[in-house]
C-alpha cells in the first residue's frame, strides 16, 4: 500500500485525533493543523495528496482555505473532503458547490473514511496518468508538425519545379496542399508547347502527398526529354499502381498544349467536368472524364487515349479537382458544378473568369473553417516557344563527349504503332556537348523528319490536309485509324557525327517505306506560314544542308555546330 | 451508416447492403462483410440506401474487386441514386464494375 | 436516547488502540473548558460565541458516541444561531447534567 500524504485541518482537537489515527492506521502520513491559515501554509510546504477540511473554523474558514489550496494546486488534482456535522442534503450539497470534492459527517466512520481516501487516490492516479499522456501527445504532435514542415519543403521543391509561373498560366493551390493530396505540375516541352497535370490523390495528409513525388519526378523528367504526354501518363500510372496500396489512386487531368498544331490533347480520369472557354467568350465547351483514375489499372490495361480539341491562341482551359465542387457553406450545402458553370457564363470578360471563380467560392464558403481544397488552374493558349534550358538539364555525357560515331536504327510496323523514337534519338544527340545549346532546334528537326517519314511516308497521310483547321482534325483522325491498322512499313534512322571539341557536323538520314513525294517542284515554292505541310522551310533554316533522295522517301539533313547567326 | 451482408443463390452470391453515408467510417465493417465469406462467385453491392459516396468508398470498392479476383471478378453495383451514379461515372467505374 | 452508544464506542476503542485513553481524557478536558466558556458567553449575551462553542462541543461529543448529549447540543446550537437566549439558561443546565452522566459512563468504560 502506497503511503499518501494527508492534510487534516480541524480546530477541534478530539476530532483531529480520531481522524489522524484512522488515516495513519491505513498506512498514510498525516499533517495536522488547527485553522484555515495554517492549512494553506501547510499545503504549500508539504503538498499533500488529499485534504480533510473542517468547514467551520475560526479565522479563515474551510471553504476559503479550500479555494486558496485549489489555486496553489493548479493543474494537480488534490481532492478536498469537507468535515461537517451537518446532515441535511441541501447543506451537504452546498459544501460541494464551493469547491469540495466530498464530505464526511460526524461521528466519523473509519470504514467510510478509508474507502473514500482509497477512491480519491485512484482518481488522482488516473488524473496523473492523463496529464502524462497529454504531455506525451503534445510532444508527439510538435514533432509531427515539424516533420510535416520539412516534408512540405521537400514537396515544394519537387512539385513546383516546373513552369507554373509562366505568363499563360494562373493557378490557385491551397498553401496546405501537402495535406489534401492536390498536385499541380506544368513543364515546357523541348520542342515548344507545354504539359500540364492536375492531380488529386485519395486521402489526406502525408500518405496523399507521398505519391506526388514520384509522379512529379516522372512528369518533369520525361517531358524535358521530349516524351509525349501519353507515355508520361503511362509511366505515372505504372509507378502509382506499384507503390500505392489497393484502393488508393490519383484522379487527374492532363493536357498537352501544342501551339504549333493549334490544339490541345486532354486526358481526364476521375476529375469532374472541366471547361474550355473560346476567346470570344461565347462558347464554353465541356471536357469530361473518360478514364479511370491513375494507379488503378495495370500497365497492359491502362488507356492513354487522349481527346484532341482545337485550341486557338487566346482560348482558355480551366481545370480543377472536386474540392471546388464540394466546397461547403455554413449550412453544409455544396458549391456544385452548376454554380461553377454559371460563374463562367456570367463573367464580363474571359480574363475575369479566373478571379470570378475565386471570389465566388470564397464568398460562398464565407468564414467557415473549410478544408481548403480549392485547386484551380487556367491555361491560356499562346505561342509557348521551345525552352533550351530543359534540354541542357537532361544531358549526361563527359566534357568532350562522343565525337566520331554513327548509328543505324530501324523501326518496323508493329513498333511504329506505339513507339516514338524521337526522345531517344534526341537523347543520343545531346551526348555531344556542342549540340546541347541547340537542343530545342535539334528536337524540332528530328521530330519533323520523323513525323514526315512516318505520317506522310508510312501512313500515307496527305500533308495538304493540314492547311485548314477542319483539315487538321481530319488529319489526326485518319492518323489514329491508320496507326491502328498498320501492318507493314518501316522507318530507318541513320545518324552520324564527325567533329573535334570546337565544331562538328551531325548528319541525320531518315528513310521510310512510303511513296515519297515530288520534292523537285517544292524546292522553289514560297514559304507557307500558317499551316505547314512538311515543314521544309523550317528545316532549311536550321540545317546547313538538306537533301531529298530516292523517290522523296529519303531525306538527309546536316547540322553544323556551332550554328552561325542567321 | 450501416453495412449488412447476406448470402443468396445457395451461397454463391454475396449481397452487401450499405445505408447512409458510404465513407471512411464504413471501412472496417465493409471489409468484414466480404473477408469472412468463402466460395463466393459473385458480389453485389446494393446502394439503395446510400446517400453519399466519397473517394474512400471508391477505394473500398477497389479493395473488394481485388479480393474477388481482380480482372476475373464479377461485381455488380446496383440501385444507385443520381448523386452516387454521377460519382461512379466521373471515375468511370463502369469500366471495372457492372452498374445497374 | 442513550447516554453512550457502547457498540460504536467499542469500535472506536479498537481503532484508537493505545490512543483511546488519551483521547477520552482530552475530550473530558476540552469539554469542561467549553462548558465554562458557554457560561461566560451566556453572561455576556454573546450568541455568536455561544453558538460556536456549542457546535464544537457537539462535534467532539458525537465522536465519543454520546448520542443524547449531541441531540441536546443541537437544539441549543439552533437556538443560539437564532439569537434566542430566553430558554438558553435551562438548556445549558440540561447540557451540563447530561455531560456529567457521559463523564461517569466514559470513565467506567475505560
Amino acid at each position: 500500500m502506497t503511503a499518501y500524504k494527508v492534510l487534516i485541518a480541524d480546530d477541534n482537537s478530539v476530532d483531529r485525533k480520531v481522524l489522524s489515527r484512522v488515516v495513519r492506521n491505513q498506512g498514510n502520513e498525516v499533517i495536522e493543523v488547527g485553522n484555515g491559515f495554517e492549512a494553506v501554509d501547510a499545503f504549500r510546504e508539504h503538498r499533500p495528496e488529499i485534504v480533510l477540511m473542517d468547514v467551520m473554523m475560526p479565522g479563515l474558514n474551510g471553504k476559503e482555505a479550500t479555494r486558496q489550496i485549489k489555486a496553489i494546486a493548479n493543474e494537480d488534482y488534490v481532492p478536498v473532503i469537507f468535515l461537517t456535522s451537518l446532515s441535511d442534503a441541501q447543506s451537504l450539497a452546498d459544501c460541494l458547490e464551493c469547491g469540495g470534492d466530498d464530505f464526511l459527517t460526524k461521528p466519523y466512520n473509519h470504514i467510510v473514511l478509508q474507502a473514500k481516501i482509497d477512491s480519491f487516490h485512484r482518481m488522482s492516479e488516473m488524473h496523473r496518468l492523463l496529464l502524462n499522456q497529454r504531455d506525451e501527445i503534445a510532444k508527439a504532435n510538435r514533432h509531427m508538425l515539424q516533420e510535416q514542415r520539412v516534408a512540405k519543403a521537400v514537396y515544394d521543391n519537387v512539385a513546383h519545379a516546373g513552369c507554373l509561373n509562366a505568363s499563360n498560366i494562373r493557378y490557385e493551390l491551397s498553401p496546405l496542399a501537402v495535406f489534401n493530396g492536390d498536385v499541380l505540375l506544368a513543364a515546357r516541352k523541348p520542342g515548344g508547347g507545354m504539359h500540364v497535370l492536375l492531380g488529386d490523390f485519395t486521402g489526406h495528409g502525408l500518405p496523399a502527398a507521398i505519391g506526388a513525388m514520384p509522379m512529379a519526378d516522372i512528369f518533369y523528367g520525361m517531358t524535358a526529354k521530349g516524351f509525349g504526354l501519353r507515355e508520361v501518363l503511362h509511366q505515372i500510372n505504372q509507378k502509382l499502381k506499384s507503390i500505392l496500396p489497393v484502393g488508393f489512386f490519383c484522379c487527374a487531368a492532363a493536357v498537352d498544349l501544342a501551339p504549333d498544331r493549334h490544339s490541345a490533347s486532354v486526358w481526364m480520369g476521375g476529375v469532374p467536368d472541366c471547361y474550355l472557354l473560346r476567346q470570344s467568350g461565347d462558347v464554353i465547351e465541356t471536357l469530361s472524364s473518360r478514364h479511370l483514375p491513375l494507379g488503378v489499372l495495370s500497365a497492359d490495361k491502362f488507356n492513354d487515349q487522349m481527346t484532341d480539341i482545337p485550341m486557338a491562341k487566346g482560348d482558355r482551359l480551366y481545370l480543377w479537382s472536386d474540392g471546388i465542387i464540394e466546397a461547403r457553406d455554413a449550412q453544409g450545402e455544396m458549391f456544385g458544378q452548376q454554380r461553377l458553370l454559371q460563374v463562367v457564363r456570367d463573367a464580363d470578360t474571359p480574363e475575369a473568369v479566373f478571379t470570378d471563380i475565386q471570389a465566388a467560392v470564397e464568398a460562398f464558403v464565407g468564414s467557415t473553417e473549410q478544408d481548403d481544397d480549392t485547386t484551380l488552374i487556367e491555361v491560356v493558349m499562346d505561342d509557348m516557344t521551345a525552352d533550351e534550358d530543359a534540354q541542357a538539364a537532361s544531358s549526361t555525357g563527359g566534357a568532350q563527349g562522343p565525337m566520331d560515331w554513327s548509328m543505324d536504327y530501324v523501326l518496323e510496323a508493329s513498333t511504329l504503332q506505339h513507339f516514338n523514337p524521337v526522345p531517344l534519338m534526341n537523347h543520343i544527340m545531346m551526348e555531344v556537348p556542342g549540340l546541347r545549346a541547340m537542343g530545342g532546334q535539334l528536337y524540332t528537326v528530328m521530330a519533323e523528319l520523323y513525323s514526315n517519314a512516318f505520317e506522310h511516308g508510312v501512313l500515307g497521310l496527305d500533308s495538304e490536309l493540314k492547311k485548314s483547321s477542319e483539315g487538321f482534325m481530319q488529319y489526326y483522325q485518319q492518323r489514329e485509324e491508320r496507326m491502328k491498322t498498320l501492318d507493314a512499313g518501316y522507318v530507318r534512322i541513320r545518324m552520324s557525327h564527325r567533329g573535334d571539341g570546337q565544331q562538328g557536323d551531325l548528319t541525320l538520314r531518315v528513310e521510310d517505306s512510303g511513296q515519297g513525294f515530288d520534292y523537285l517542284t517544292l524546292r522553289d515554292a514560297p514559304d507557307d506560314h500558317q499551316y505547314s505541310g512538311r515543314g521544309i522551310p523550317l528545316l532549311k533554316r536550321i540545317c546547313s544542308q538538306l537533301e531529298y533522295q530516292g523517290e522523296g522517301n529519303i531525306v538527309e539533313a546536316v547540322i553544323h555546330w556551332p550554328l552561325e547567326a542567321a | 451508416m450501416s453495412v449488412r451482408a447476406s448470402l443468396e443463390n445457395a451461397g454463391r452470391e454475396l449481397v452487401i447492403q450499405i445505408d447512409g453515408r458510404f465513407d471512411f467510417s464504413a471501412h472496417q465493417e465493409f471489409r468484414d462483410a466480404y473477408e469472412t465469406s468463402q466460395n463466393v462467385a459473385e458480389y453485389v453491392v446494393d446502394l439503395s440506401g446510400a446517400t453519399y459516396l466519397d473517394s474512400s468508398a471508391l477505394g473500398m470498392l477497389l479493395l473488394l474487386r481485388d479480393h474477388a479476383g481482380g480482372d476475373s471478378s464479377t461485381i455488380c453495383i446496383r440501385n444507385c441514386n443520381d448523386d452516387v451514379r454521377k460519382i461512379l461515372s466521373i471515375s468511370n467505374f463502369e469500366q471495372l464494375f457492372t452498374i445497374q | 436516547m442513550v447516554t453512550l452508544d457502547l457498540d460504536s464506542l467499542t469500535v472506536l476503542k479498537e481503532v484508537m488502540e493505545e490512543e483511546f485513553v488519551p483521547l477520552i481524557e482530552l475530550y473530558l478536558r476540552d469539554s469542561e473548558a467549553r462548558l465554562v466558556a458557554m457560561d461566560a458567553a451566556m453572561s455576556q449575551a454573546d450568541a455568536e460565541s455561544l453558538r460556536h462553542t456549542i457546535h464544537s462541543f457537539k462535534g467532539a461529543s458525537s465522536n465519543v458516541c454520546a448520542t443524547a448529549l449531541v441531540a441536546l447540543a443541537q437544539v441549543a446550537e439552533d437556538n443560539a444561531r437564532e439569537g434566542n437566549l430566553t430558554t438558553m439558561h435551562d438548556q445549558l443546565t440540561e447540557l451540563n447534567a447530561e455531560y456529567q452522566r457521559v463523564k461517569v459512563a466514559l470513565t467506567s468504560f475505560l
